[in-house]
């Protein structure tokens, strides 16, 4: 927790320094992406590789499932509310 | 959308090499996938830092961004409330304990593990995975119809790191600060209220 707040604080002070280096924001941003498929991946790999998972995925997932979607759900229509009422003024 | 349907199939190409059973011994992939993170983190954070907008966020919403994690808290805990109410075999705690992971699947099913049962912690962890992925592949679809907090509500604890790239992408790179806030209140919550639920 506290590493990965250094390892952020630590990237926003570089991109601090690079503001008016477009070209840079654009490799960052390609970067970025590829890190984004390589933590999908291996996340892939820890939910495969865990035999209690599998075994029991009907059961486990059809209640993993419902709490997901009932949690998203549950935040996302309280979000519209308060985006509706506190934030939207302020988008230009 | 394009977008998405590229990061779902590297999700499931890592089950299928998971399952496979082909992967060399030795490796442990659960550090492997922290430093991925922490690299993610680094590079998120350059794209934070490098957009002058980020900062106009903290002058212009204020105090307002205080109501985003408490928002994220209410909805989720009604929303796991109901499930219990529509699956017999959940109780109204182990359903809350579940969804107050906030997508830190991770920790949540630690915790639940060890204060409760093996298989609940499971359901944390597929639950609380759910949750990330549905934000990765969903945002773009939720923020147009439920407006640039959608994103940052479904990832909840994840929309500090994992989900951050996405949010901000979607929503704007404005949100990302309103994201990191939220998203870090909702991590430091996660141990506390899944201990409270389960010990009460």
């Amino acid at each position: 927790m506290i590493a990965i707040l250094v390892v952020l604080s630590a990237g926003i002070l570089l991109g601090l320094l690079i503001v008016k280096k477009p070209k840079l924001h654009l490799f960052n941003n390609h970067l970025l992406n590829w890190a984004i498929y390589l933590l999908l991946f291996l996340l892939g790999i820890s939910v495969g590789t865990n035999r209690e998972v599998i075994q029991n995925i009907g059961k486990i997932g059809y209640e993993a499932i419902a709490i997901g979607i009932f949690s998203i759900a549950g935040s996302v229509l309280l979000s519209a509310i308060l985006f509706k009422f506190l934030f939207k003024q302020d988008e230009k | 959308m394009r977008s998405s349907l590229i990061i779902f199939s590297f999700f499931v190409a890592g089950v299928l090499v998971g399952l496979s059973g082909k992967l060399p011994s030795g490796y442990d992939f659960d550090k492997f996938g922290s430093y991925a993170l922490y690299l993610l983190m680094f590079l998120a954070g350059i794209s934070i830092g490098s957009n002058k907008n980020s900062w106009k966020v903290l002058a212009t919403h204020n105090y307002k961004i205080i109501w985003v994690p408490l928002t994220i808290i209410l909805g989720t805990l009604t929303g796991s409330a109901l499930v219990a109410l529509v699956i017999p075999t959940l109780t109204l705690l182990e359903s809350l304990a579940v969804g107050a992971g906030f997508g830190y699947y991770s920790l949540s099913s630690v915790f639940i593990t060890q204060l409760h049962s093996h298989s609940l912690g499971v359901v944390a962890l597929l639950s609380n995975i759910f949750r990330e992925v549905a934000t990765l592949l969903a945002t773009p679809i939720m923020v147009r119809y439920f407006g640039n907090l959608a994103g940052i509500a479904s990832g909840g604890a994840t929309a500090m790191d994992t989900t951050l790239p996405v949010i901000s992408h979607y929503s704007g790179k404005e949100y990302a600060i309103i994201a990191v806030f939220s998203g870090i209140v909702l991590t430091i919550l996660v141990p506390f209220l899944v201990t409270f639920i389960l010990t009460v």
